[in-house]
């Protein structure tokens, strides 16, 4: 199945009451299956609004988004289930323990008895959270708190997963971890789109990267082919050219 | 997978009591809070009821009479069951007895001093007897004598109103007590008198025939009254407004509006912590995320309404408080509750999506719910707000709950009475539903 276009958007284009220019102006992607898009961009750039678009969250005021050959715009809730996102916040109930979250996300998604209990044993496993199960997300670390994100993001074997920073302000042992997690994962066949900041998780994971800016896209491609085109050494370097040195606060 | 409607309902339903069962500040709130308030203020107000007159008065009556003027207002005031009379004879004095009802042991007291009974009717007698002497101008006028009097005294905290109905009363059946000695005394003169008028104006003759033929008078009973005023509300289907009665339904109220803060304390969890897009994109019908929700916070309000009742039957008769009587009303009672539970529930939701922080929600759901309580007769009844205030309250929707269970308990209103009510707050609850949901959209985009 890999290589088939797995998800297309095209011209879409969103506008937030109250502001002047577009955050997201005529975005075309192709995302093949089994792709892992690396979605960068400074603040401000349109990141989320993407994802949100692209998961259905949103409406866009224009374009059209097909995923798996589905009109997503038109029949959101017939790809919802085949949809996953690591949203850029907790997105945990933090009173809960990382059980009660799981299985709560898992319902939700129609998953229940023996699969319910297997897909909680293997995601708590997956992040490293075996034995935190029975414990509340608060007191969890950062790093922990973001494994747990990712585990109730993947509960339900989501073939796309949209991912929002989600190795932001944690150590470097679980951001390797969540890399190492994100890596089998679309080995295994998962799609994803991802943001971040860190270039290099990009230049590690991605397959192929999208820099936008001011809600256009500035250049896609794949990594080695952007830098070779450019003529730049690394990633921070090409993204600095395209996207400017001026602070985005 | 998509989910059927049932089990997100379901998913969301178990997801919600189980982030209730974690917040312990929360449940004190629904659950401890209006327990403590309605016994509290239940016992305050039934004394504060006690001194207005809206229960039953203590009266003490010192008998150092001992004689019938004592027996008949022992009976009259028990009659009526408006007293509880305590009657004591020579333990104790006057002044004792003023000092007693000033402590407020007792909420009046009545002294009736040694021989006025018999002195009252040797006064009617006296008087009947000096009429007759009067109209036949053959007996001198007896030298008047200071009036005869008994005592009474009131606890200083009884209100104004009770004092002047309760003086009225005394004077009423101390009126009608001498009435009857004068009608009994008039009954026993009068045959002689006539005789003695007979004999005079016609001649001894006609005495002596009537002396034979003696005039016999049956007065009736002067307790027969000619006229009497009647209390027109039917007793069976109009309850006084005791302080269970106010403030079990009252408080329960209140407490019931408390589901604002957790409800809306989770909404803006899940905004403040990106749960709300995760909520957003599963899959199924989004319906499932707010009925699951509103069916564990009614299930919250529902319980409330049980504890706060079982409180009104069980715990408050213990402490001397009279038991909460639903009648009949206690399906229509639950319909209450219901639309209270979602008229806050649509508060809480609202309340979620419009505000900025949690800290904010707190203030101002806390603020809201104080504010609503006291417009709506939570605190002081409408009907003693002045007129102005009363306008107002009309905008609470605590005051819709309590105005329904007011038709029910104490003008003996069925379901179809509060129809209105019960419209209102469902009204309220749809509109803050639909903004809320408009205004969750636009929150995503």
């Amino acid at each position: 199945m890999n290589g088939q276009v797995f998800l297309r958007a095209q011209g879409l284009r969103k506008n937030y009451p109250g502001m002047t220019k577009p955050a997201v102006a005529e975005l075309n992607i192709d995302l093949k299956r089994g792709e892992l898009l690396g979605l960068l961009g400074p603040n401000g750039a349109g990141k989320t609004t993407t994802i949100s678009m692209l998961s259905t969250l949103i409406s866009p005021d224009s374009g059209t988004l097909n995923i798996a050959n589905i009109d997503a715009l038109q029949f959101p809730q017939r790809m919802r289930s085949m949809l996953g996102v690591v949203p850029q916040g907790l997105a945990l109930y933090p009173t809960l323990t990382l059980e009660e979250n799981l299985r709560f996300f898992g319902r939700l998604y129609g998953l229940s008895g023996s699969i319910l209990r297997q897909r909680i044993d293997e995601c708590s496993e997956f992040v490293a959270l075996a034995d935190m199960l029975k414990k509340t997300i608060n007191t969890f670390s950062g790093g922990m708190k973001r494994r747990a994100n990712l585990a109730a993001g993947i509960v339900h074997q989501p073939e796309l997963l949209f991912l929002d920073e989600p190795t932001v302000g944690i150590d470097p042992q679980s951001r390797h971890q969540i890399l190492a997690n994100l890596r089998e994962l679309n080995q295994q066949g998962m799609t994803m789109v991802y943001t971040t900041h860190y270039m290099d998780e990009v230049q590690q994971l991605c397959s192929r990267v999208m820099i936008v800016d001011g809600g256009t896209v500035l250049t896609q491609g794949g990594v080695t082919a952007l830098l070779k085109q450019h003529k730049c050494d690394h990633l921070e370097e090409l993204f600095l050219r395209l996207t400017g040195k001026q602070l985005r606060d | 997978m998509i989910p059927s409607l049932l089990v997100q309902t379901w998913a969301v339903f178990v997801k919600e009591l189980q982030l209730l069962r974690r917040d312990r500040g929360g449940l004190a709130v629904l659950f401890i809070m209006p327990v403590v308030l309605v016994l509290i203020v239940c016992l305050v107000q039934d004394n504060i009821l006690k001194v207005s007159g809206a229960t039953t008065v203590k009266l003490l009556l010192v008998d150092h009479d001992q004689g019938a003027l004592g027996q008949t207002l022992l009976h009259q005031l028990e009659e009526g069951g408006s007293f509880s009379v305590t009657r004591v004879e020579n333990e104790i004095d006057s002044p004792k007895a003023q000092h007693d009802v000033g402590d407020g042991i007792w909420q009046v007291g009545v002294y009736l001093p040694v021989g006025v009974s018999e002195e009252l009717s040797r006064r009617a007698f006296a008087q009947i007897k000096q009429g007759f002497s009067e109209l036949s101008k053959q007996e001198k006028l007896s030298t008047p004598s200071p009036t005869l009097t008994i005592e009474y005294f009131f606890d200083p905290a009884v209100q104004g109103g009770l004092q002047a109905g309760i003086r009225g009363l005394l004077h009423q059946l101390v009126a009608s007590e001498a009435l009857k000695l004068k009608m009994d005394a008039f009954q026993t003169l009068l045959p002689a008198q006539l005789e003695r008028h007979i004999s005079a104006e016609l001649g001894p003759m006609f005495a002596q025939v009537l002396a034979q033929k003696p005039l016999k008078l049956n007065l009736p009973d002067s307790n027969e009254p000619l006229l009497q005023a009647v209390l027109a509300n039917n007793e069976d289907k109009f309850t006084m407004p005791t302080s269970v009665q106010h403030n079990v339904p009252a408080w329960t109220l209140f407490g019931i509006f408390f589901i604002i803060l957790p409800l809306s304390g989770v909404l803006l969890q899940e905004r403040s912590h990106g749960v709300l897009p995760r909520l957003l994109l599963a899959p199924g019908q989004r319906a499932g995320l707010l009925i699951g929700r509103l069916l564990a916070y009614l299930m919250l309000c529902m319980m409330q309404f049980a504890i706060m009742t079982a409180v009104g039957f069980y715990v408050l008769p213990r402490l001397g408080t009279d038991i909460l009587q639903i009648g009949g009303h206690g399906g229509a009672l639950f319909v209450v509750a219901l639309c209270a539970g979602l008229t806050a529930c649509g508060f809480g939701l609202l309340l979620g999506v419009i505000a900025q922080s949690e800290q904010q929600a707190i203030m101002t759901a806390a603020v809201a719910i104080v504010i609503s309580a006291a417009l709506g007769g939570i605190m002081v009844p409408v009907y003693m707000m002045p007129a102005a205030m009363q306008t107002i309250s009309v905008i609470s929707p605590l005051g819709w709950g309590l105005d329904a269970c007011q038709v029910l308990f104490l003008r003996g209103g069925t379901l179809s009475d509060i129809v209105p009510q019960l419209s209102t707050m469902l009204g309220c609850f749809t509109i803050c539903l639909l903004i809320s949901w408009r205004k969750l959209r636009h929150l995503n985009g």
